[in-house]
């Protein structure tokens, strides 16, 4: 097995391609430095580095497409008999390769000139769900019932699970401020249970809470409280509403690389299967390969297409393979938002994601293998 | 002696594009026996090789083999990028052999065909006589106790005949070949049977 691995090591990646792939590391360190270059962020270095997991991804389909040109299933089949061996050392070849590229990965951002990252937090908009009135009625001993001022609440939508740490900035327009400067109007409460009395004429700065990080939607209550009871609600003013999360820098740079290595290698066992099954040739099968990881990658965003056009009817059959996928988007973290991205990471979609993988390995074993 | 077959034929059938290729044969092999089936260009030996060596289902009949055999085709495909003692070296690792008895079995082998100039050169440089030794070298990989032979004759010179003959004088092993007549293989063999083809 050995022998075999080392072989199939040696055929996924020459010497020039290595030298190759060393080179474009240096480059994608230089670009993702430098603000003159590229954009100057860890994610665009990210991007770059996923590309080689793409190159390996189609030497892997090549690789079995090659194997097949030299007659090695015959021999395989005639010497064995569960023929397990080849296909598992085939896979073992591109993967051991991603593994040592991405370790070699992790040097150059500690290098003296890589400063990516000018800006601890990043800014993004922060939508507003809904937002109601409500008064509450709440029995009291002695009396009949008591009416409470009205309240008012709000719910902000990021539209994924937001890193921890994060910040939600919320304009707020009171239509009858108090007299006294500094008096409070109201309380503002989340649904982790924070509190905090606000004063008008400054933006909230809201620290988000553990469950609105989780889910990414921030659920905000203002009672009126002092001086304010009696006074109208606030309004927010939703366009401007915003949330700030903080990037993630080299530390992390480990889990991210780790994130990619475990995004591409179920990508290899597909392609490979592709490649062996099909009988078609290299290319094809990593362009099928791509397609699935990439569709599994994908996050729809909330565009409308017209309906009974076309492009309606490819994005429907898109987004019903896409349903039956793995979401594992959150693994191939890269790009400007890569650390909200990172967010998505899911681990029972990522047990599902190499169990996919582990499928396709099996599936080139010898009793789903076709006849050489 | 053992009498039990090593290769069991019944009433084997192949079809290409619905047409029988050849009348339905019967074969019975002893360990060490070594015998030729003869029969004309396109009569379907290569297939009934396939089909001895597992690599292609019957279309009909039934048959019983050594789960290890070698396999000696036509038209062999090599690695050409590989040097012969490294390929032999993983072919041999396919039967999950240990590294050390791969590269033992390979070193036996090359010394069998007497390949050992040819060791150290990658395949794409060999000659067409010499890749045939290497087509055969890598057949009596792992010592199997049967080889099936197609057309073995093809580019090997007097000298590698007359080495191959020896090789099954000197071995243990059963022989089927494949050839048509007059190619000279039946120097190789014990007895001689040929290939009927199938009536309309």
């Amino acid at each position: 097995m050995k022998l075999l691995v080392q072989q199939a090591c040696r055929d996924v990646f020459g010497h020039w391609a290595l030298a190759g792939a060393v080179l474009w590391l240096l480059l994608a360190a230089r670009l993702g430095a430098e603000a003159e270059l590229g954009t100057g962020q860890l994610g665009d270095y990210l991007a770059l580095v996923s590309w080689l997991g793409v190159f390996l991804l189609y030497r892997s389909a090549d690789l079995v497409y090659r194997r097949r040109q030299q007659g090695w299933p015959m021999e395989d089949r005639l010497r064995d008999r569960r023929g397990w061996r080849l296909p598992l050392a085939e896979w073992l070849g591109p993967s051991l390769w991603w593994l040592a590229l991405l370790l070699v990965a992790l040097i150059p951002p500690w290098a003296p000139g890589f400063q990516p990252e000018p800006e601890a937090m990043s800014s993004h908009r922060f939508a507003a769900v809904h937002s109601r009135f409500s008064t509450e009625e709440v029995p009291a001993e002695g009396f009949p019932q008591v009416q409470l001022p009205q309240v008012q609440e709000w719910e902000l939508d990021a539209g994924q699970p937001l890193p921890p740490g994060g910040l939600a900035l919320l304009p707020f327009h009171w239509p009858t401020p108090p007299d006294q400067e500094g008096a409070t109007l109201g309380l503002f409460q989340d649904q982790d249970g924070r509190q905090e009395a606000v004063a008008p004429g400054r933006l909230l700065s809201w620290p988000m809470g553990e469950k609105a990080s989780a889910s990414g939607r921030l659920q905000l209550q203002w009672r009126p409280h002092g001086v304010g009871e009696g006074t109208t609600a606030p309004q927010l003013q939703s366009p401007y509403a915003r949330f700030r999360v903080p990037r993630l820098g080299r530390d992390s740079l480990p889990w991210l690389l780790l994130g990619q290595w475990l995004f591409f290698l179920p990508a290899f066992a597909f392609a490979q299967l592709l490649s062996r099954h099909l009988q078609v040739r290299a290319g094809f099968a990593f362009l099928l390969a791509l397609a699935l990881t990439s569709l599994a990658a994908w996050r729809p965003g909330p565009e409308v297409w017209l309906p009974d056009s076309p492009v309606a009817w490819v994005a429907q059959i898109l987004l019903k393979l896409k349903a039956a996928l793995p979401r594992i988007d959150g693994l191939l973290a890269t790009g400007p938002d890569f650390h909200l991205v990172w967010a998505r990471f899911d681990p029972l979609q990522l047990l599902a994601w190499l169990a996919s993988g582990l499928l396709a390995l099996v599936l080139s074993v010898r009793p789903w293998r076709q006849a050489p | 002696m053992d009498n039990a077959p090593l290769l069991h034929l019944r009433g084997i059938e192949a079809r290409r594009r619905r047409r029988s290729l050849f009348a339905p044969l019967d074969l019975r092999l002893l360990p060490g026996e070594r015998c030729l089936l003869e029969g004309p260009n396109g009569l379907g030996k290569t297939t009934l090789a396939q089909i001895v060596c597992g690599l292609r289902r019957p279309a009909r009949g039934s048959l019983r083999r050594p789960e290890h055999l070698g396999y000696v085709p036509q038209e062999p495909r090599f690695p050409e990028h590989l040097k012969v003692q490294d390929y032999l070296s993983q072919l041999a690792a396919l039967c999950a052999q240990p590294s050390r008895e791969c590269l033992r079995q390979a070193q036996q082998a090359i010394a069998l065909f007497q390949l050992q100039d040819a060791t150290r050169h990658r395949i794409r440089t060999l000659s067409r006589g010499w890749k045939q030794r290497l087509n055969l070298a890598r057949a009596w990989l792992g010592d199997p106790p049967l080889v099936v032979l197609d057309e073995p004759q093809t580019a090997l010179d007097r000298e590698g005949m007359n080495r191959l003959t020896e090789i099954l004088d000197q071995g243990r092993q059963a022989c089927l070949v494949l050839a048509p007549p007059g190619t000279g293989c039946e120097t190789l063999v014990q007895t001689r049977l040929s290939l009927r083809p199938a009536t309309a």
